[in-house]
């Protein structure tokens, strides 16, 4: 007996028929065809599966998909606007925070996540935003960096607008 | 020579599609109408089978067909080294990975509620997992040949001369613990028939012309026949070499005509797939009062689990590396390399270096501490140069870079500035210093480039010049991750004088991409970059001849070949070799006593790996090993109770997390430009990890005064061994 | 066959656990059930309580105590701020468990009902004396966290009721506590064993009201009346501190399993006590310096 719900994805809303048990990972991937989003151990512990739903960082590995009904995902296809990439996608790629990329989605989420909480993030703030997503080639050393010059980069904008 | 690509700090060629998600990688491949694969594992880790009964699950709902050993209508065996591990087993089971069967269905659900059906009869058998136990003749056998899959034995000199002439000695054991490579992607793939009745195979292995090789010879099919791919992979470190998923998929898609598609559970991936070979070692190391090394003595035993995978080759690089980066006259080594039912083992980042390494490098801080001397000095009076002899007695004939990244070590900060750094409390409470512990470790190695004697190590690649100066080069090594296809076109483009972002390279497939060898062994930036380099300079004398005749052509295209050169004398699989990477890793570590927690504050590396074709790759792949070795030292061990796998997970199965990898990491390239290599260039992606391990070990004894040998070291043992320790402060 | 229900009101979810049907389960956050992989296998009811309007919010209640909805997340009790000032110990714990993912879905309820012995909230909801809510037809009852919980995935919750909240008492006065948690690594963990401590902290150097309280060191968590009785009105000295230590080394009753020993979860209480209570120790002679500056200045 499938369950039907309706999840807005990046901005456009869907109606999806899906298994009772079945986690929103799944649904974003073999449903949704958003292959974006990854799965490294589907209990919680990697962080390749995070989204952000209705403004909160989840692995959605531990979500039901039907107890997500109604909810706003932003997944790794919805970070960039219109083919440009944003400037934290602009620094993962600058400062080589990718090798095989697999964990990049996550990654890329919870570095949004964490900038979305706080304006400028120290390292141990970073390394906390990033605790719950494993990279097993990089050793997150690049990764923070390109987190702490987006974090940079955006607080400098603001500061200068609200100078003017 | 001045490089204008080549050593710039360029993105990757693959970041862009990584960052958006657009890129697809194995497990995110599906097809119209593909059937899910489950396969069906041991229940035992040794047992006979004594009947297999797949009526019920063949049907169950959705399940299209329930394959055994009966469907392969090939060999039923296979294997990079010996094809010994069967496709599906009929008669017997080593290890908890084997396959009994596979089932095909319409949705993964339904496949592996089916699997759950398939009722198999066991008998178990004596398990075998002690591997003490496996050199007893007594032992029955895994395998027709005996439980020993391969030895060595080696010496140089006269070990007991180096040990009369030694006035310092010192014998220890070690013990390794087996390591998953825990790539982030399990493995996956999607096989299907094509419109020409080629089988495709999009999966993820490291050598897609060996897959297509034993896939065509599992179903008894012409190799072109047969199409294998692996673009783009989400990490591999050696765990991907061994076929994974390929053969099964082919074989669903074969006999049942249909797509097919399976995705590794991170459970099925751990107890399935290849693991860095445990092993225990005995080292006794001797040198003369003057601090010059006499004699390394080394006895291994590795324990190759159910299958012989590259447990052989990789025993055989441990002894090649057993004395390290150093000249050493009397040199003694062997050891054995057996079958058990623990999982099995083979090839892994470092890949019997990282093992050699721990035991070596520990030995050379007890001698150094023995004798009074600095730890990298004395190393540095020792190092190996171009010309000597190497510690299995053949010359070192190419550029050897060990010195100079000792040196380098020696004038970095952190070696430099240690009794400073190891003082400083300022991050601890006042009344919690006195608990606080810092310490300093350094470790040397050099690692063996390609795959040495005896074993066929070629590159074959193709440049296309199309219109409008685009330039596609096919190759056939897999981007797992390491960046290579980034180098491969820096170097491209350095060559032809075009930018950048005019080479495209198209990668791993046996449909469009000639064989370029294996994606291991830090091999592919220089085999395959010397084919390029190859291929370009034949383009040029074409292009040449074309403009004296003035004719002009557009498209344009070569290949060509590289094979890796090796040592003339053979002295066994893979067996020395002729290039080498060298690394030096400082290694600051601080130990809280109250706790016995351990964190890696700070690590140098100073590394050779030739001219640095990519930077940002360069420092990646080096922050990446670190974070590896830490994980090897101080967290990562597979747990096995009487061959059952205890730790599946990454919530048992420990990783290093972003707060356990320091950010203090300082990666410096030593260009020591090696004149065989492409522009100078060698490679350091199993340099940069194999001395870390060692490194930590050698602080660790720096801040509390033990020596552990016995990885991983965990908090727990810090207290058992500040309660056992007589010095205790 | 499953099926779930998300309900709005606890009403709903009181009357369907009160037809006892059997094979129901509730959910909150899901990240104690779902990892697990037989999860739902058995079950045929799910209700999600995520959505439950009475489970949510963090206030302070008719009698002045500190409620928390059964379904807030652990994320939403560390960034509150009658938390970080009423009950900054419960803060802490919640700070420490799992990744900010997990905090963001998992919930004080369903850690309190999952009732692991390394459950990070448990400790300092114990020292901060908390009761549990529970709630039924036969309306609500109230359970110190001690009594609620009983053993390893066991508590006092009866198969109709449900958890509605968390009461914490507000105590006034100068506070001090600390959470500390021993893992297997310093990123996201599951406790090898964790050490609450909370008391009222004095100008003259004494702790008074002490409480402590440790985890996965017994099949429940654990208060340490021993400690708290060597703590208690004593001016803080490292001698004081490093008989507390003993007292819980001594009470531990743990064991050896995958992540630790029985040794050195015996050993590592003491050690964490220790961490804690010296850096309390460093923070009031801080204090005392500064404040005999500021006397100074003024005289
Ligand atoms: C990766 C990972 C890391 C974790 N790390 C930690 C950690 O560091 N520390 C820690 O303590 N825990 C940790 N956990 C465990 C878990 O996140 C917590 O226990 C969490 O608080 C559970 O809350 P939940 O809402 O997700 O529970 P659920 O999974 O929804 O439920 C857990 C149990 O409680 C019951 N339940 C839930 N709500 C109620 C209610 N209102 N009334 C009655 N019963 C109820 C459910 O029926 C179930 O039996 C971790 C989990 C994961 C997956
Ligand atoms: S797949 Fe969801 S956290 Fe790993
Ligand atoms: S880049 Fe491979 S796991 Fe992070």
């Amino acid at each position: 007996m499938r369950v039907d719900i309706e999840l807005g994805i990046n901005g456009s809303r869907s109606r999806f028929a899906v298994e009772p048990d079945e986690r929103l990972v799944s649904t974003l991937r073999d449903r949704a065809g958003l292959t974006g989003t990854k799965q490294g151990c589907k209990i919680g512990e990697c962080g390749a599966c995070s989204v952000i739903m209705d403004g909160k960082l989840v692995p959605s590995c531990l979500v039901l998909s039907a107890s997500a009904d109604g909810a706003d995902l932003l997944t790794v296809e919805g970070v960039a606007q219109d083919g440009n990439l944003s400037d934290l996608q602009q620094a993962f790629v600058a400062e080589g925070a990718i090798q095989c990329g697999y964990c990049t989605p996550g990654m890329l989420l919870a570095g949004e996540y964490l900038l979305s909480r706080y304006q400028r993030p120290d390292t141990a703030q970073i390394k906390e935003a990033i605790a719950g997503n494993l990279c097993r080639c990089t050793g997150y050393t690049k990764i923070v960096a390109a987190i702490r010059k987006t974090a940079k980069k955006r607080s400098l904008v603001k500061s200068s607008a609200q100078g003017r | 020579m001045k490089c204008t690509v080549v050593g710039k700090r360029v993105e990757r060629k693959d970041a862009r599609a990584k960052v958006t998600g657009e890129t697809i990688y194995p497990s995110d491949r599906s097809r119209e109408g593909m059937l899910w694969v489950v396969a069906v594992r041991a229940a035992h880790p040794h047992a006979r089978i004594l009947s297999i009964d797949t009526e019920r699950a063949a049907a169950a709902a959705g399940v299209v067909r329930v394959l055994t050993a009966r469907d392969v209508p090939g060999e039923n065996a296979f294997g990079i080294q010996f094809h010994d591990m069967p496709v599906l087993c009929s008669d017997r089971v080593r290890y908890l990975g084997d396959v009994v069967a596979l089932v095909g269905a319409e949705s993964r659900r339904a496949a592996r509620q089916a699997a759950a059906l398939v009722a198999v009869d066991y008998q178990p058998l004596a398990l075998l997992t002690d591997p003490e136990q496996a050199l007893d003749p007594a032992t029955p056998a895994l395998h027709p040949g005996g439980n020993i899959l391969h030895e060595v034995h080696f010496h140089k000199g006269n070990i007991s001369v180096g040990f009369q002439k030694s006035a310092v000695i010192v014998e220890r054991s070690y013990q390794l613990p087996m390591m998953d490579h825990a790539f982030l992607e399990t493995e996956a793939g999607l096989s299907y028939f094509d419109e020409n009745d080629v089988l495709c195979v999009e999966s993820c292995g490291q050598y897609i012309y060996r897959d297509r090789k034993q896939i065509a010879s599992v179903l008894g099919l012409a190799e072109e026949k047969i199409r294998v791919s692996a673009e783009m992979v989400g990490g591999a470190f050696g765990g991907k070499d061994d076929i994974t998923v390929q053969i099964q998929l082919a074989l669903m898609t074969y006999v049942t005509g249909r797509p097919a598609k399976m995705v590794a559970s991170r459970e099925e991936s751990i107890v399935a797939h290849s693991k860095r070979h445990p092993a225990s070692m005995w080292f006794k190391t001797g040198a003369s009062k003057s601090g010059k090394l006499m004699a390394v003595e080394a006895r291994f035993l590795s324990d190759t689990g159910a299958y012989a995978s590259l447990g052989g080759p990789v025993l055989n690089l441990m002894a090649e590396h057993a004395a390290g980066p150093y000249l050493v006259p009397h040199v003694k080594v062997d050891g054995h390399v057996v079958y058990t039912n623990n999982g099995f083992s083979g090839a892994f980042r470092g890949f019997g270096c990282t093992q050699a390494c721990v035991g070596i490098e520990s030995q050379m801080d007890l001698m150094a501490r023995a004798l009074r001397r600095d730890p990298l000095a004395f190393r540095q009076a020792n190092v190996l140069h171009q010309g000597d002899a190497a510690g299995l007695g053949y010359e070192m004939k190419t550029a050897v870079g060990a010195e100079p990244t000792i040196r380098a070590a020696r004038a970095g900060k952190l070696y430099r500035q240690r009794r400073r750094i190891k003082k400083d409390r300022t991050h601890v409470s006042p009344s919690l210093a006195p608990f606080i512990r810092r310490g300093v470790g350094v470790a040397s190695q050099m690692q063996g480039l390609g795959l040495g004697v005896g074993i066929e190590d070629q590159a074959e690649v193709e440049v296309v010049l199309g219109p409008g100066g685009a330039v596609r080069v096919k190759v056939g090594t897999t981007e797992i991750g390491q960046g290579a296809y980034t180098a491969y076109a820096q170097m491209t483009a350095e060559r032809l004088g075009v930018p950048l972002e005019q080479v495209e390279i198209v990668g791993a497939d046996t449909g469009t991409c000639p064989d370029s060898g294996a994606t291991t062994a830090s091999r592919t930036t220089y085999a395959v970059g010397n084919a390029i380099l190859l291929a370009i300079a034949k383009l040029e004398q074409r292009r040449s001849a074309w403009a004296a005749q003035g004719t002009g052509r557009e498209n344009l295209s070569a290949r060509a070949n590289f094979t890796v050169p090796t040592q003339d004398r053979q002295l066994g699989d893979g067996l020395p070799h002729l290039l080498y990477s060298y690394g030096t890793h400082v290694v600051l570590v601080e130990v809280n006593t109250l706790t016995g927690e351990i964190s890696v504050e700070a690590v140098e590396a100073y590394l050779d790996g030739g001219r640095v074709v990519s930077p940002l790759g360069f420092e990646g792949q080096s922050e990446g090993g670190i974070a590896q070795g830490i994980g090897y030292t101080l967290f990562e061990e597979v747990l096995l109770d009487r061959g059952r796998f205890l730790n599946t997970n990454f919530d048992t199965y420990i990783l290093p997390s972003s707060k356990d990898v320091p950010t203090a990491i300082h990666t410096v390239p030593i260009e020591v430009m090696e004149k065989s290599g492409p522009l100078g260039a060698k490679g350091i992606s199993e340099t940069c990890t194999v001395g870390v391990a060692p490194a930590i070990l050698n602080a660790l004894e720096d801040a509390i005064g033990i020596r552990f040998v016995r990885l991983p070291v965990r908090a727990e043992d810090v207290i058992l061994a500040r309660e056992e320790s007589p010095h205790e402060s | 066959m499953l099926r779930i229900l998300r309900l709005p009101a606890l009403d709903q979810v009181i009357e369907i656990l009160s037809a006892q049907e059997s094979e129901t389960l509730l959910m909150a956050g899901g990240t104690d059930i779902l990892p697990r992989p037989a999860a739902l296998a058995s079950t045929r009811l799910l209700i999600d309580l995520s959505q439950v309007a009475e489970l949510q919010g963090i206030a302070l209640d008719a009698e002045g105590r500190i409620r928390i909805g059964a379904a807030v997340t652990h994320q939403e009790i560390v960034d509150h701020p009658l938390i970080q000032r009423k009950a900054q110990l419960l803060s802490m714990a919640c700070s420490s468990i799992g990744s900010v993912q997990i905090r963001n879905l998992g919930t004080i309820g369903g850690n309190l009902a999952n009732a692991s012995p390394a459950a990070d909230s448990l400790p300092a909801l114990v020292c901060l004396a908390a009761e549990v809510a529970l709630a039924s037809p036969r309306g609500i009852r109230f359970l110190p966290v001690s009594a609620f919980i009983l053993g390893p995935g066991r508590t006092a919750r009866a198969a109709d009721e449900l958890i509605e909240s968390v009461r914490i008492p507000v105590v006034t006065g100068r506070r001090v506590a600390f959470f500390k948690k021993a893992g297997q690594r310093r990123g996201m963990c599951c406790a090898k064993a964790s050490v609450a401590m909370c008391a009222h902290r004095h100008g003259d150097g004494r702790l008074t009201k002490p409480r402590v309280a440790m985890g996965a060191v017994a099949a429940t968590v654990i208060s340490v009346p021993a400690a708290e009785r060597v703590l208690a009105d004593r001016v803080l000295t490292m001698a004081v501190i490093e008989e507390a230590a003993a007292a819980c080394c001594e009470a531990a009753q743990a064991i050896d399993d995958i992540r630790s020993t029985a040794s050195y979860r015996r050993h590592v209480v003491g050690a964490l006590l220790t961490e804690g209570l010296a850096e309390i120790y460093d923070h009031m002679q801080d204090l005392a310096r500064r404040q005999a500056r500021r006397r100074r200045r003024r005289s």
